[in-house]
Parts: structure tokens; sequence; C-alpha cells
């Protein structure tokens, strides 16, 4: 038996039990671990190729009932996913409050991201980003606090139009072409209809929602710095997939038709702006968690500049930048959510807390380094391969534009290290600190993350030879003269 | 400044709409799949059959949909991870001319009274009739649902917290979940008996799941969808009003996190 739709599935129905335990923390606790544990197989048991639901396969020629569609690439994708998830959950557990809805909106989102990533069917895609946009709003709720109430409000008003547009976008595609399969859409896309712009219009209308790209970055970056560090890091990796998954249907859909040279152009220019927009918002900031939520931003720019450059290499370099970006960036949340244990966030009121945890201080300065691109992390592999990728289809001034974000990223990570660390502060201060325990769990999910980034740095072919065979498939090859 | 941001938004929303317009002004439809959903006959209600049947998961996201967003109003309400101070600001402040309670409404006519409770026991009656007879009448679990939940929300607008149609939130909670597990459940049955996730199976071990005539196609698990679809929805929609208007529950809530 297939085991795929469980990856969607088993989180859907321990979210829905989790709901059910609520006030019993000990319950709660003990089946978190499990479920995070079953996270982390599942993607591992399930096999590739297509899985039709309710076994309606090809009717008449037309693939008629709701397809999967798995493969190494989405594999890839997958396992991340879950890991981060499952290493959220452990650190949430170490919380005293009651945290079951916390578990219950992780695993959400969680199922969704999964299914936006896996879906062949571009309706069945939608209702799940509906609910990673509620998820999301919901985590943030969890904070409890006056602001991330209204940055929650705020994002879920901004959901409803965008999402609106989307599918309104979808039906275009519908009405259009007669079919919600896209492997199927694809043959039946006719290249002189308008129709088929506006639906892509609409659609790019959805993903700049969901991951957060200009005009709604600013909505973004306010979700994460309102909540607490660990939802964080799970809200990065939601909007990071969820712009990998929408991504990848449109170039699925549209990459090699005439009218989408210029579409491209679009695109790269949507993540060029994330990516100087994020960093100049984050070299302004004062406060420690809205510098990383701008950085955010700024990487998932990476990110969309790689995917909408549409050749092989640059699919490669943008699914592999975002697999390396939430590594390190969750690594980054949970030490902001470790610091913020000690003494808020304000990076003006902290300091000298390298004598107090060495240990954490400095996975922290490896994840700091793998975000500004620096050897032997991560970070720097897939940048390499994001400019190699720019310099390919011959666009220079794009790879030195991510090298001139990079350095403006190194600064403020420098800065802000210094600031939290090293600045020597008074006496009393230091003694208020020492009264202060950490976070264990939490200690334990970032070293995991770091030894990743590491691992993934130096032999960076166990992830990306995954993704060669789907993006040479989605892939065309071309170059600007 | 304010005057060119203005224009500059007039402006764009003028050309997104405009190319809108020009890709609807262009439109050509294709009637693709929906062939196929006609002329394969599997119940008598074809708009149940795509639902419940072609497109059953995506039924199953559109109830999730529905049940996040009940979750979410429980943690806007207090139900959290950390202790909610700026509810307990707003919940705790006098009452004023424009908080607005059931009770700040003042009392109906009686003519009002007399109708309500009548009418939701026949909106209810409705409601489940349209839930059970979804596979071959027009309707289903959605529709039904709503009925039921709209009956609720009537007899407690009409007589507040004494309405004589009352469920605990508790007993709503309890619902929604059994609900949506029977939906998940289902469908995992589905995968062990034919292979695939929300397979439609008429008979297990020669028992027929759905009993019906010998002259009509059995309809398999979609009136147990049905059904669970209709339970998630009317307590779904009922918990939203129930929230919405039942301050006295959230702070409850408040009062017990304090407490811890």
């Amino acid at each position: 038996m297939n085991y795929l739709p469980m990856i969607v599935v088993f989180p859907l129905i321990m979210a829905i039990i989790m709901n059910l335990l609520h006030g019993k923390e000990k319950a709660v606790k003990y089946i978190t671990f499990i479920t995070a544990a079953i996270l982390i197989i599942l993607p591992f048991i399930s096999q590739y190729g297509y899985y039709y639901f309710g076994g309606h396969g090809v009717v008449d020629g037309w693939v008629s009932g709701i397809a999967y569609l798995y493969n190494p690439a989405k594999q890839a994708v997958i396992v991340t996913l879950s890991l981060i998830a499952s290493l959220v959950l452990i650190s949430g557990m170490g919380e005293k409050l009651t945290n079951n809805m916390f578990v219950t909106l992780t695993l959400m989102g969680f199922a969704s991201v999964a299914a936006i990533v896996l879906a062949d069917d571009i309706f069945n895609l939608y209702v799940f980003f509906e609910i990673v946009s509620i998820v999301q709003a919901g985590l943030v709720f969890l904070s409890g606090t006056e602001e991330a109430y209204k940055a929650g409000l705020r994002y879920m008003i901004l959901g409803n139009v965008a999402a609106s547009l989307m599918l309104l976008g979808i039906a275009f595609l519908l009405a259009s072409t007669g079919t919600l399969n896209i492997t199927d859409m694809k043959n039946y896309i006719l290249v002189d209809n308008p129709m088929i712009y506006g639906g892509l219009l609409l659609l790019i209308v959805g993903l700049t929602y969901g991951a957060g790209l200009p005009p709604f970055h600013n909505v973004k970056a306010d979700l994460y710095a309102r909540s607490k560090g660990f939802i964080s890091a799970m809200l990065q990796t939601y909007s990071k997939f969820v712009l990998v998954g929408l991504m990848i249907v449109i170039l699925k859909l549209f990459n090699g038709l005439d009218y989408f040279v210029s579409a491209h152009g679009v695109l790269i220019a949507l993540g060029v702006l994330a990516m100087v927009f994020g960093v100049v918002m984050a070299l302004l900031q004062s406060d420690y968690k809205r510098l990383l939520a701008y950085h955010a931003i700024s990487q998932g720019g990476y990110v969309a500049t790689g995917l909408a450059l549409g050749t092989p290499l640059g699919i490669v370099a943008g699914i592999f930048h975002a697999i390396n970006h939430v590594i390190y960036k969750s690594a980054l949340f949970l030490g902001a959510y470790i610091v913020s244990h000690k003494g808020g966030s304000n990076l003006h009121k902290l300091g000298g807390l390298l004598p107090l945890m060495p240990s954490v201080a400095f996975m922290v300065l490896c994840a700091k380094l793998a975000i500004s691109g620096v050897p032997p992390f991560n970070g720097f592999q897939s940048k390499w391969m994001l400019a190699q990728a720019a310099m390919q289809v011959n666009m220079p001034e794009i790879a030195m534009i991510m090298i001139i974000v990079s350095i403006g990223t190194f600064v403020s990570m420098m800065k802000a290290f210094y600031l939290i660390y090293l600045k020597p502060v008074d006496e009393e201060t230091l003694k208020e600190y020492q009264n202060k325990g950490v976070p264990k769990l939490a200690v334990f999910s970032l070293f995991v993350l770091t030894a990743l980034c590491v691992i993934i740095g130096i032999y960076p072919d166990i992830v990306t030879n995954y993704l060669w065979d789907y993006a040479n498939e989605l892939g065309v090859n071309y170059c600007l003269k | 400044m304010n005057s060119k941001r203005d224009l500059v938004v007039a402006l764009s929303f003028f050309m997104f709409g405009a190319s809108i317009l020009y890709s609807l002004a262009n439109m050509q439809v294709n009637p693709g799949v929906n062939v196929v959903y006609l002329t394969n006959y599997i119940i008598p209600n074809y708009v149940c059959a795509v639902i419940f049947d072609w497109r059953a998961y995506d039924t199953l996201g559109e109830c999730l949909v529905l049940v996040v967003a009940v979750m979410v109003s429980w943690v806007v309400f207090g139900k959290a991870l950390y202790d909610n101070t700026y509810l307990k600001e707003i919940f705790k402040a006098p009452e004023s001319e424009d908080y607005i309670t059931i009770k700040g409404w003042g009392e109906f006519t009686p003519i009002i009274k007399f109708l309500a409770f009548p009418m939701s026991v026949l909106m209810v009656a409705l409601g489940i009739v349209t839930i059970l007879g979804g596979h071959i009448t027009p309707g289903g679990g959605f529709q039904g649902g709503a009925l039921i939940a709209a009956a609720l929300i009537l007899s407690v607008t009409a007589f507040g917290s004494n309405s004589p149609l009352w469920f605990e939130h508790k007993f709503l909670e309890r619902l929604e979940a059994l609900g949506a597990l029977t939906y998940l459940l289902l469908g995992v049955a589905g995968m062990f008996i034919g292979g695939y996730y929300l397979f439609n199976f008429t008979e297990i071990n020669g028992y027929m799941v759905f009993p019906a005539p010998k002259e009509i196609i059995t309809a398999g698990i979609i009136p147990y969808l049905n059904i669970a679809v209709g339970l998630k929805v009317l307590a779904g929609l009922s918990t939203a009003a129930f929230l919405l208007s039942c301050e006295k529950v959230i702070i409850e809530k408040i009062e017990k996190s304090e407490e811890k």
C-alpha cells in the first residue's frame, strides 16, 4: 500500500485529536513527541509517482479526480519541512503553559504546506493555501499580546483579498482549459487566449501573498516579529515552502510558453525587490526579532529570484536555498527565543551573554555565518549556485545584487551578535541573567539544525542530487542576448 | 506626499482591474472534464457526486478550513499558549453604551418569541432531511448543517441565553471534532479496502455499506460523508455564533487562566 496521503492525513487526524485534549498537559506532551517522530518517518515510506484520490484515475483522456505527484525533489522539501516541524514541536513542549492549540495549529499548517507542495491539482492547492493563511494568523494570536492580535488581523484581512483573487485566477484557468489537474492543464493551455494571462497574473498575486514578496512583505515581517521565537521559525518555514510549491506550479504551467518571457521579468523583479527591501529594513531595526523577520523576507527574495530564472540550475538553486534557508533561519529564531528567555529582544538592552551560554552563542554564530553565505556553511553553497544561475542566463547584475545583499546581511547579523553576546554589561544585569534558565529542548533543536547547516555545507550533494531530475523536467534553458 | 501615494494606488488598481476585465472579455469556456462527470453515473444527485466522490478530498479541505477557523476563534477568545493580558483588559472593562451584548439589544416583541421556536424546530427538521437525502435530492451536508446552525442562531437571538435550543460549548466542540474525524477515518478505511484514500466502497465482505433498493445504484459511503460534513458544519457555525454572543464563557475562561 502507498502511504503517500498519510503525509497529509496523519497530522490532520492528530491535530483534531490534540484539539480535544485541552488541559491534559502530560498526554499532550507524550503524544506530541510520538507524532514528531512519525512525521519524519512518513516521507521515506511513500512511493514515487502519481497518486489518484478515490481511485479516479484517467477517464476518457482526462485526469478526473484529484492527484498528487511525488518525486525526489518533493521528498527533499517535505523531509526538511517535517524535520523543522518536529523540532519546533519539541521546542514548544518546553513551555509551561497550556499548549495543545499550538500543537494543533502547527500540525494543521504542516499538513497543508505538505499538501501544497505535493498537489498536482490546482484547486486542491488553493483549499490548503487558505488553511495555511488562517493557521498562520492563529499561531500569531497564540502569543497573546495586543500587537500580535493586530498583526494577525491585518494578515487575515489581506489574506481574504489575495486568496480570493487567486481563486478567481484558478477559475480563469479552469474555464479556459477545462481541467484542474496541473499536468493535464499544461497540454490544454491555449497560447493566444488572454484569459491565461489573467490567470497567471492572479496566481502571482496569490504567490506574493503566500510567500511575503512585495507588496505584502511588511505584513509578513510583522507576523514573524510579533510572535514567539519558535512560532516564527515555523511561520517562515511555511511561507518559504508555499513559495516553492506555488512557484513550481507556475513554472510547470507556463515555463517555455512565449509570453512567459515577460512574466519572468516580473517574477525576478519581485524577488530582487524583496531581497533589497528586506535587507535595507533589517539594517534599520533595533529589535532582534524584527531584524530576523526582515532577513526572512530578504532570503525569500533569493529563493524567488532563483526559481523565477526558470533554468534547471536556477530551479535547483532556488529549492536548495529554500531548504538551507529554513534550516538556518529556524536556528536563528530558536536562538532569539532562547535569548528572549534571558532578557527580551531589544538589542540595546541586551549584552554580555557570551560567558553565560557559550555553546548557544557558538551555534547561533554558525547560523549567522550560514545566512551571510560564508563557507563552509550551507548558505554559501546555495548562494554560489544562485549567482552561477544568474550568470548563466546572462544577468550578471542580479548576481551582483545578491552579493551586495549578502554583505548587508553579514553586517546586520554581526551587529546583532555583538550587541547580544559581546557588548559589556554591568554586574547587576549579569546576575539577573544568571537567575533565568535556558529552555533545554530549544537548545537541542538548535543543535540539530546547526549540525545540519555544517553537514549540508560540506556535502551539498546529499540535497541537490534529489533535485536535478525534476528541475531538468521543469526548466527551460535560455540566455538573454 | 499623501496625494501622490493615493494617485499611485488608484492607477495600479485601475490597471489591475482593466487587465482582469480584458481577460474576462476574451473568455472561451472549455467543457473539459465536466463531460466526464456527466457521462459517468454514480448517484442521482450529480452535484453531490462531484463533491463527495470525484473531488471528495477537496470537500475534506473545505471542512478543515471551517475547523481551523473555529479553532482560531477559540484562540482569539483566550484558549491560548500565553496568558491573554490584552483580552483581560477588554473583557473586564465596564459596560458602556457602545458595548453590544445580547442583553443590550433589549426585549423582542412577543410575536418574535412566538414564531422563533416553532420556526427553528422546522428548520432543524428540514436540515436533517437535507443532510440525509443529500445523495438523491438537492442539498447535502454543508447546506443541511448550515440550516441547523441557522435554527440555533435564530433561537439564541430571540431568547438570549434562555434559549430552548441550547448546546453546551464543550458538546459542540466534541461534535465538530467527531464530524471531521469521521470524514478523515472514512478516507483511511477506503485506503485499506480499495487501495486509495477516500475510495468509495459499497460493500465490506458482502455487507452493503449503505442499504438501498435493488433498482437504485447504492451510494456507498457518500451518505456517511454527508452526515460527517453536516455535523461539522452545524457545530462549527454554531460555535462561532456562540463565541461571538456569549462573553460570559470567555470571562470564565480568562478567570481560570488567571488562577493558574
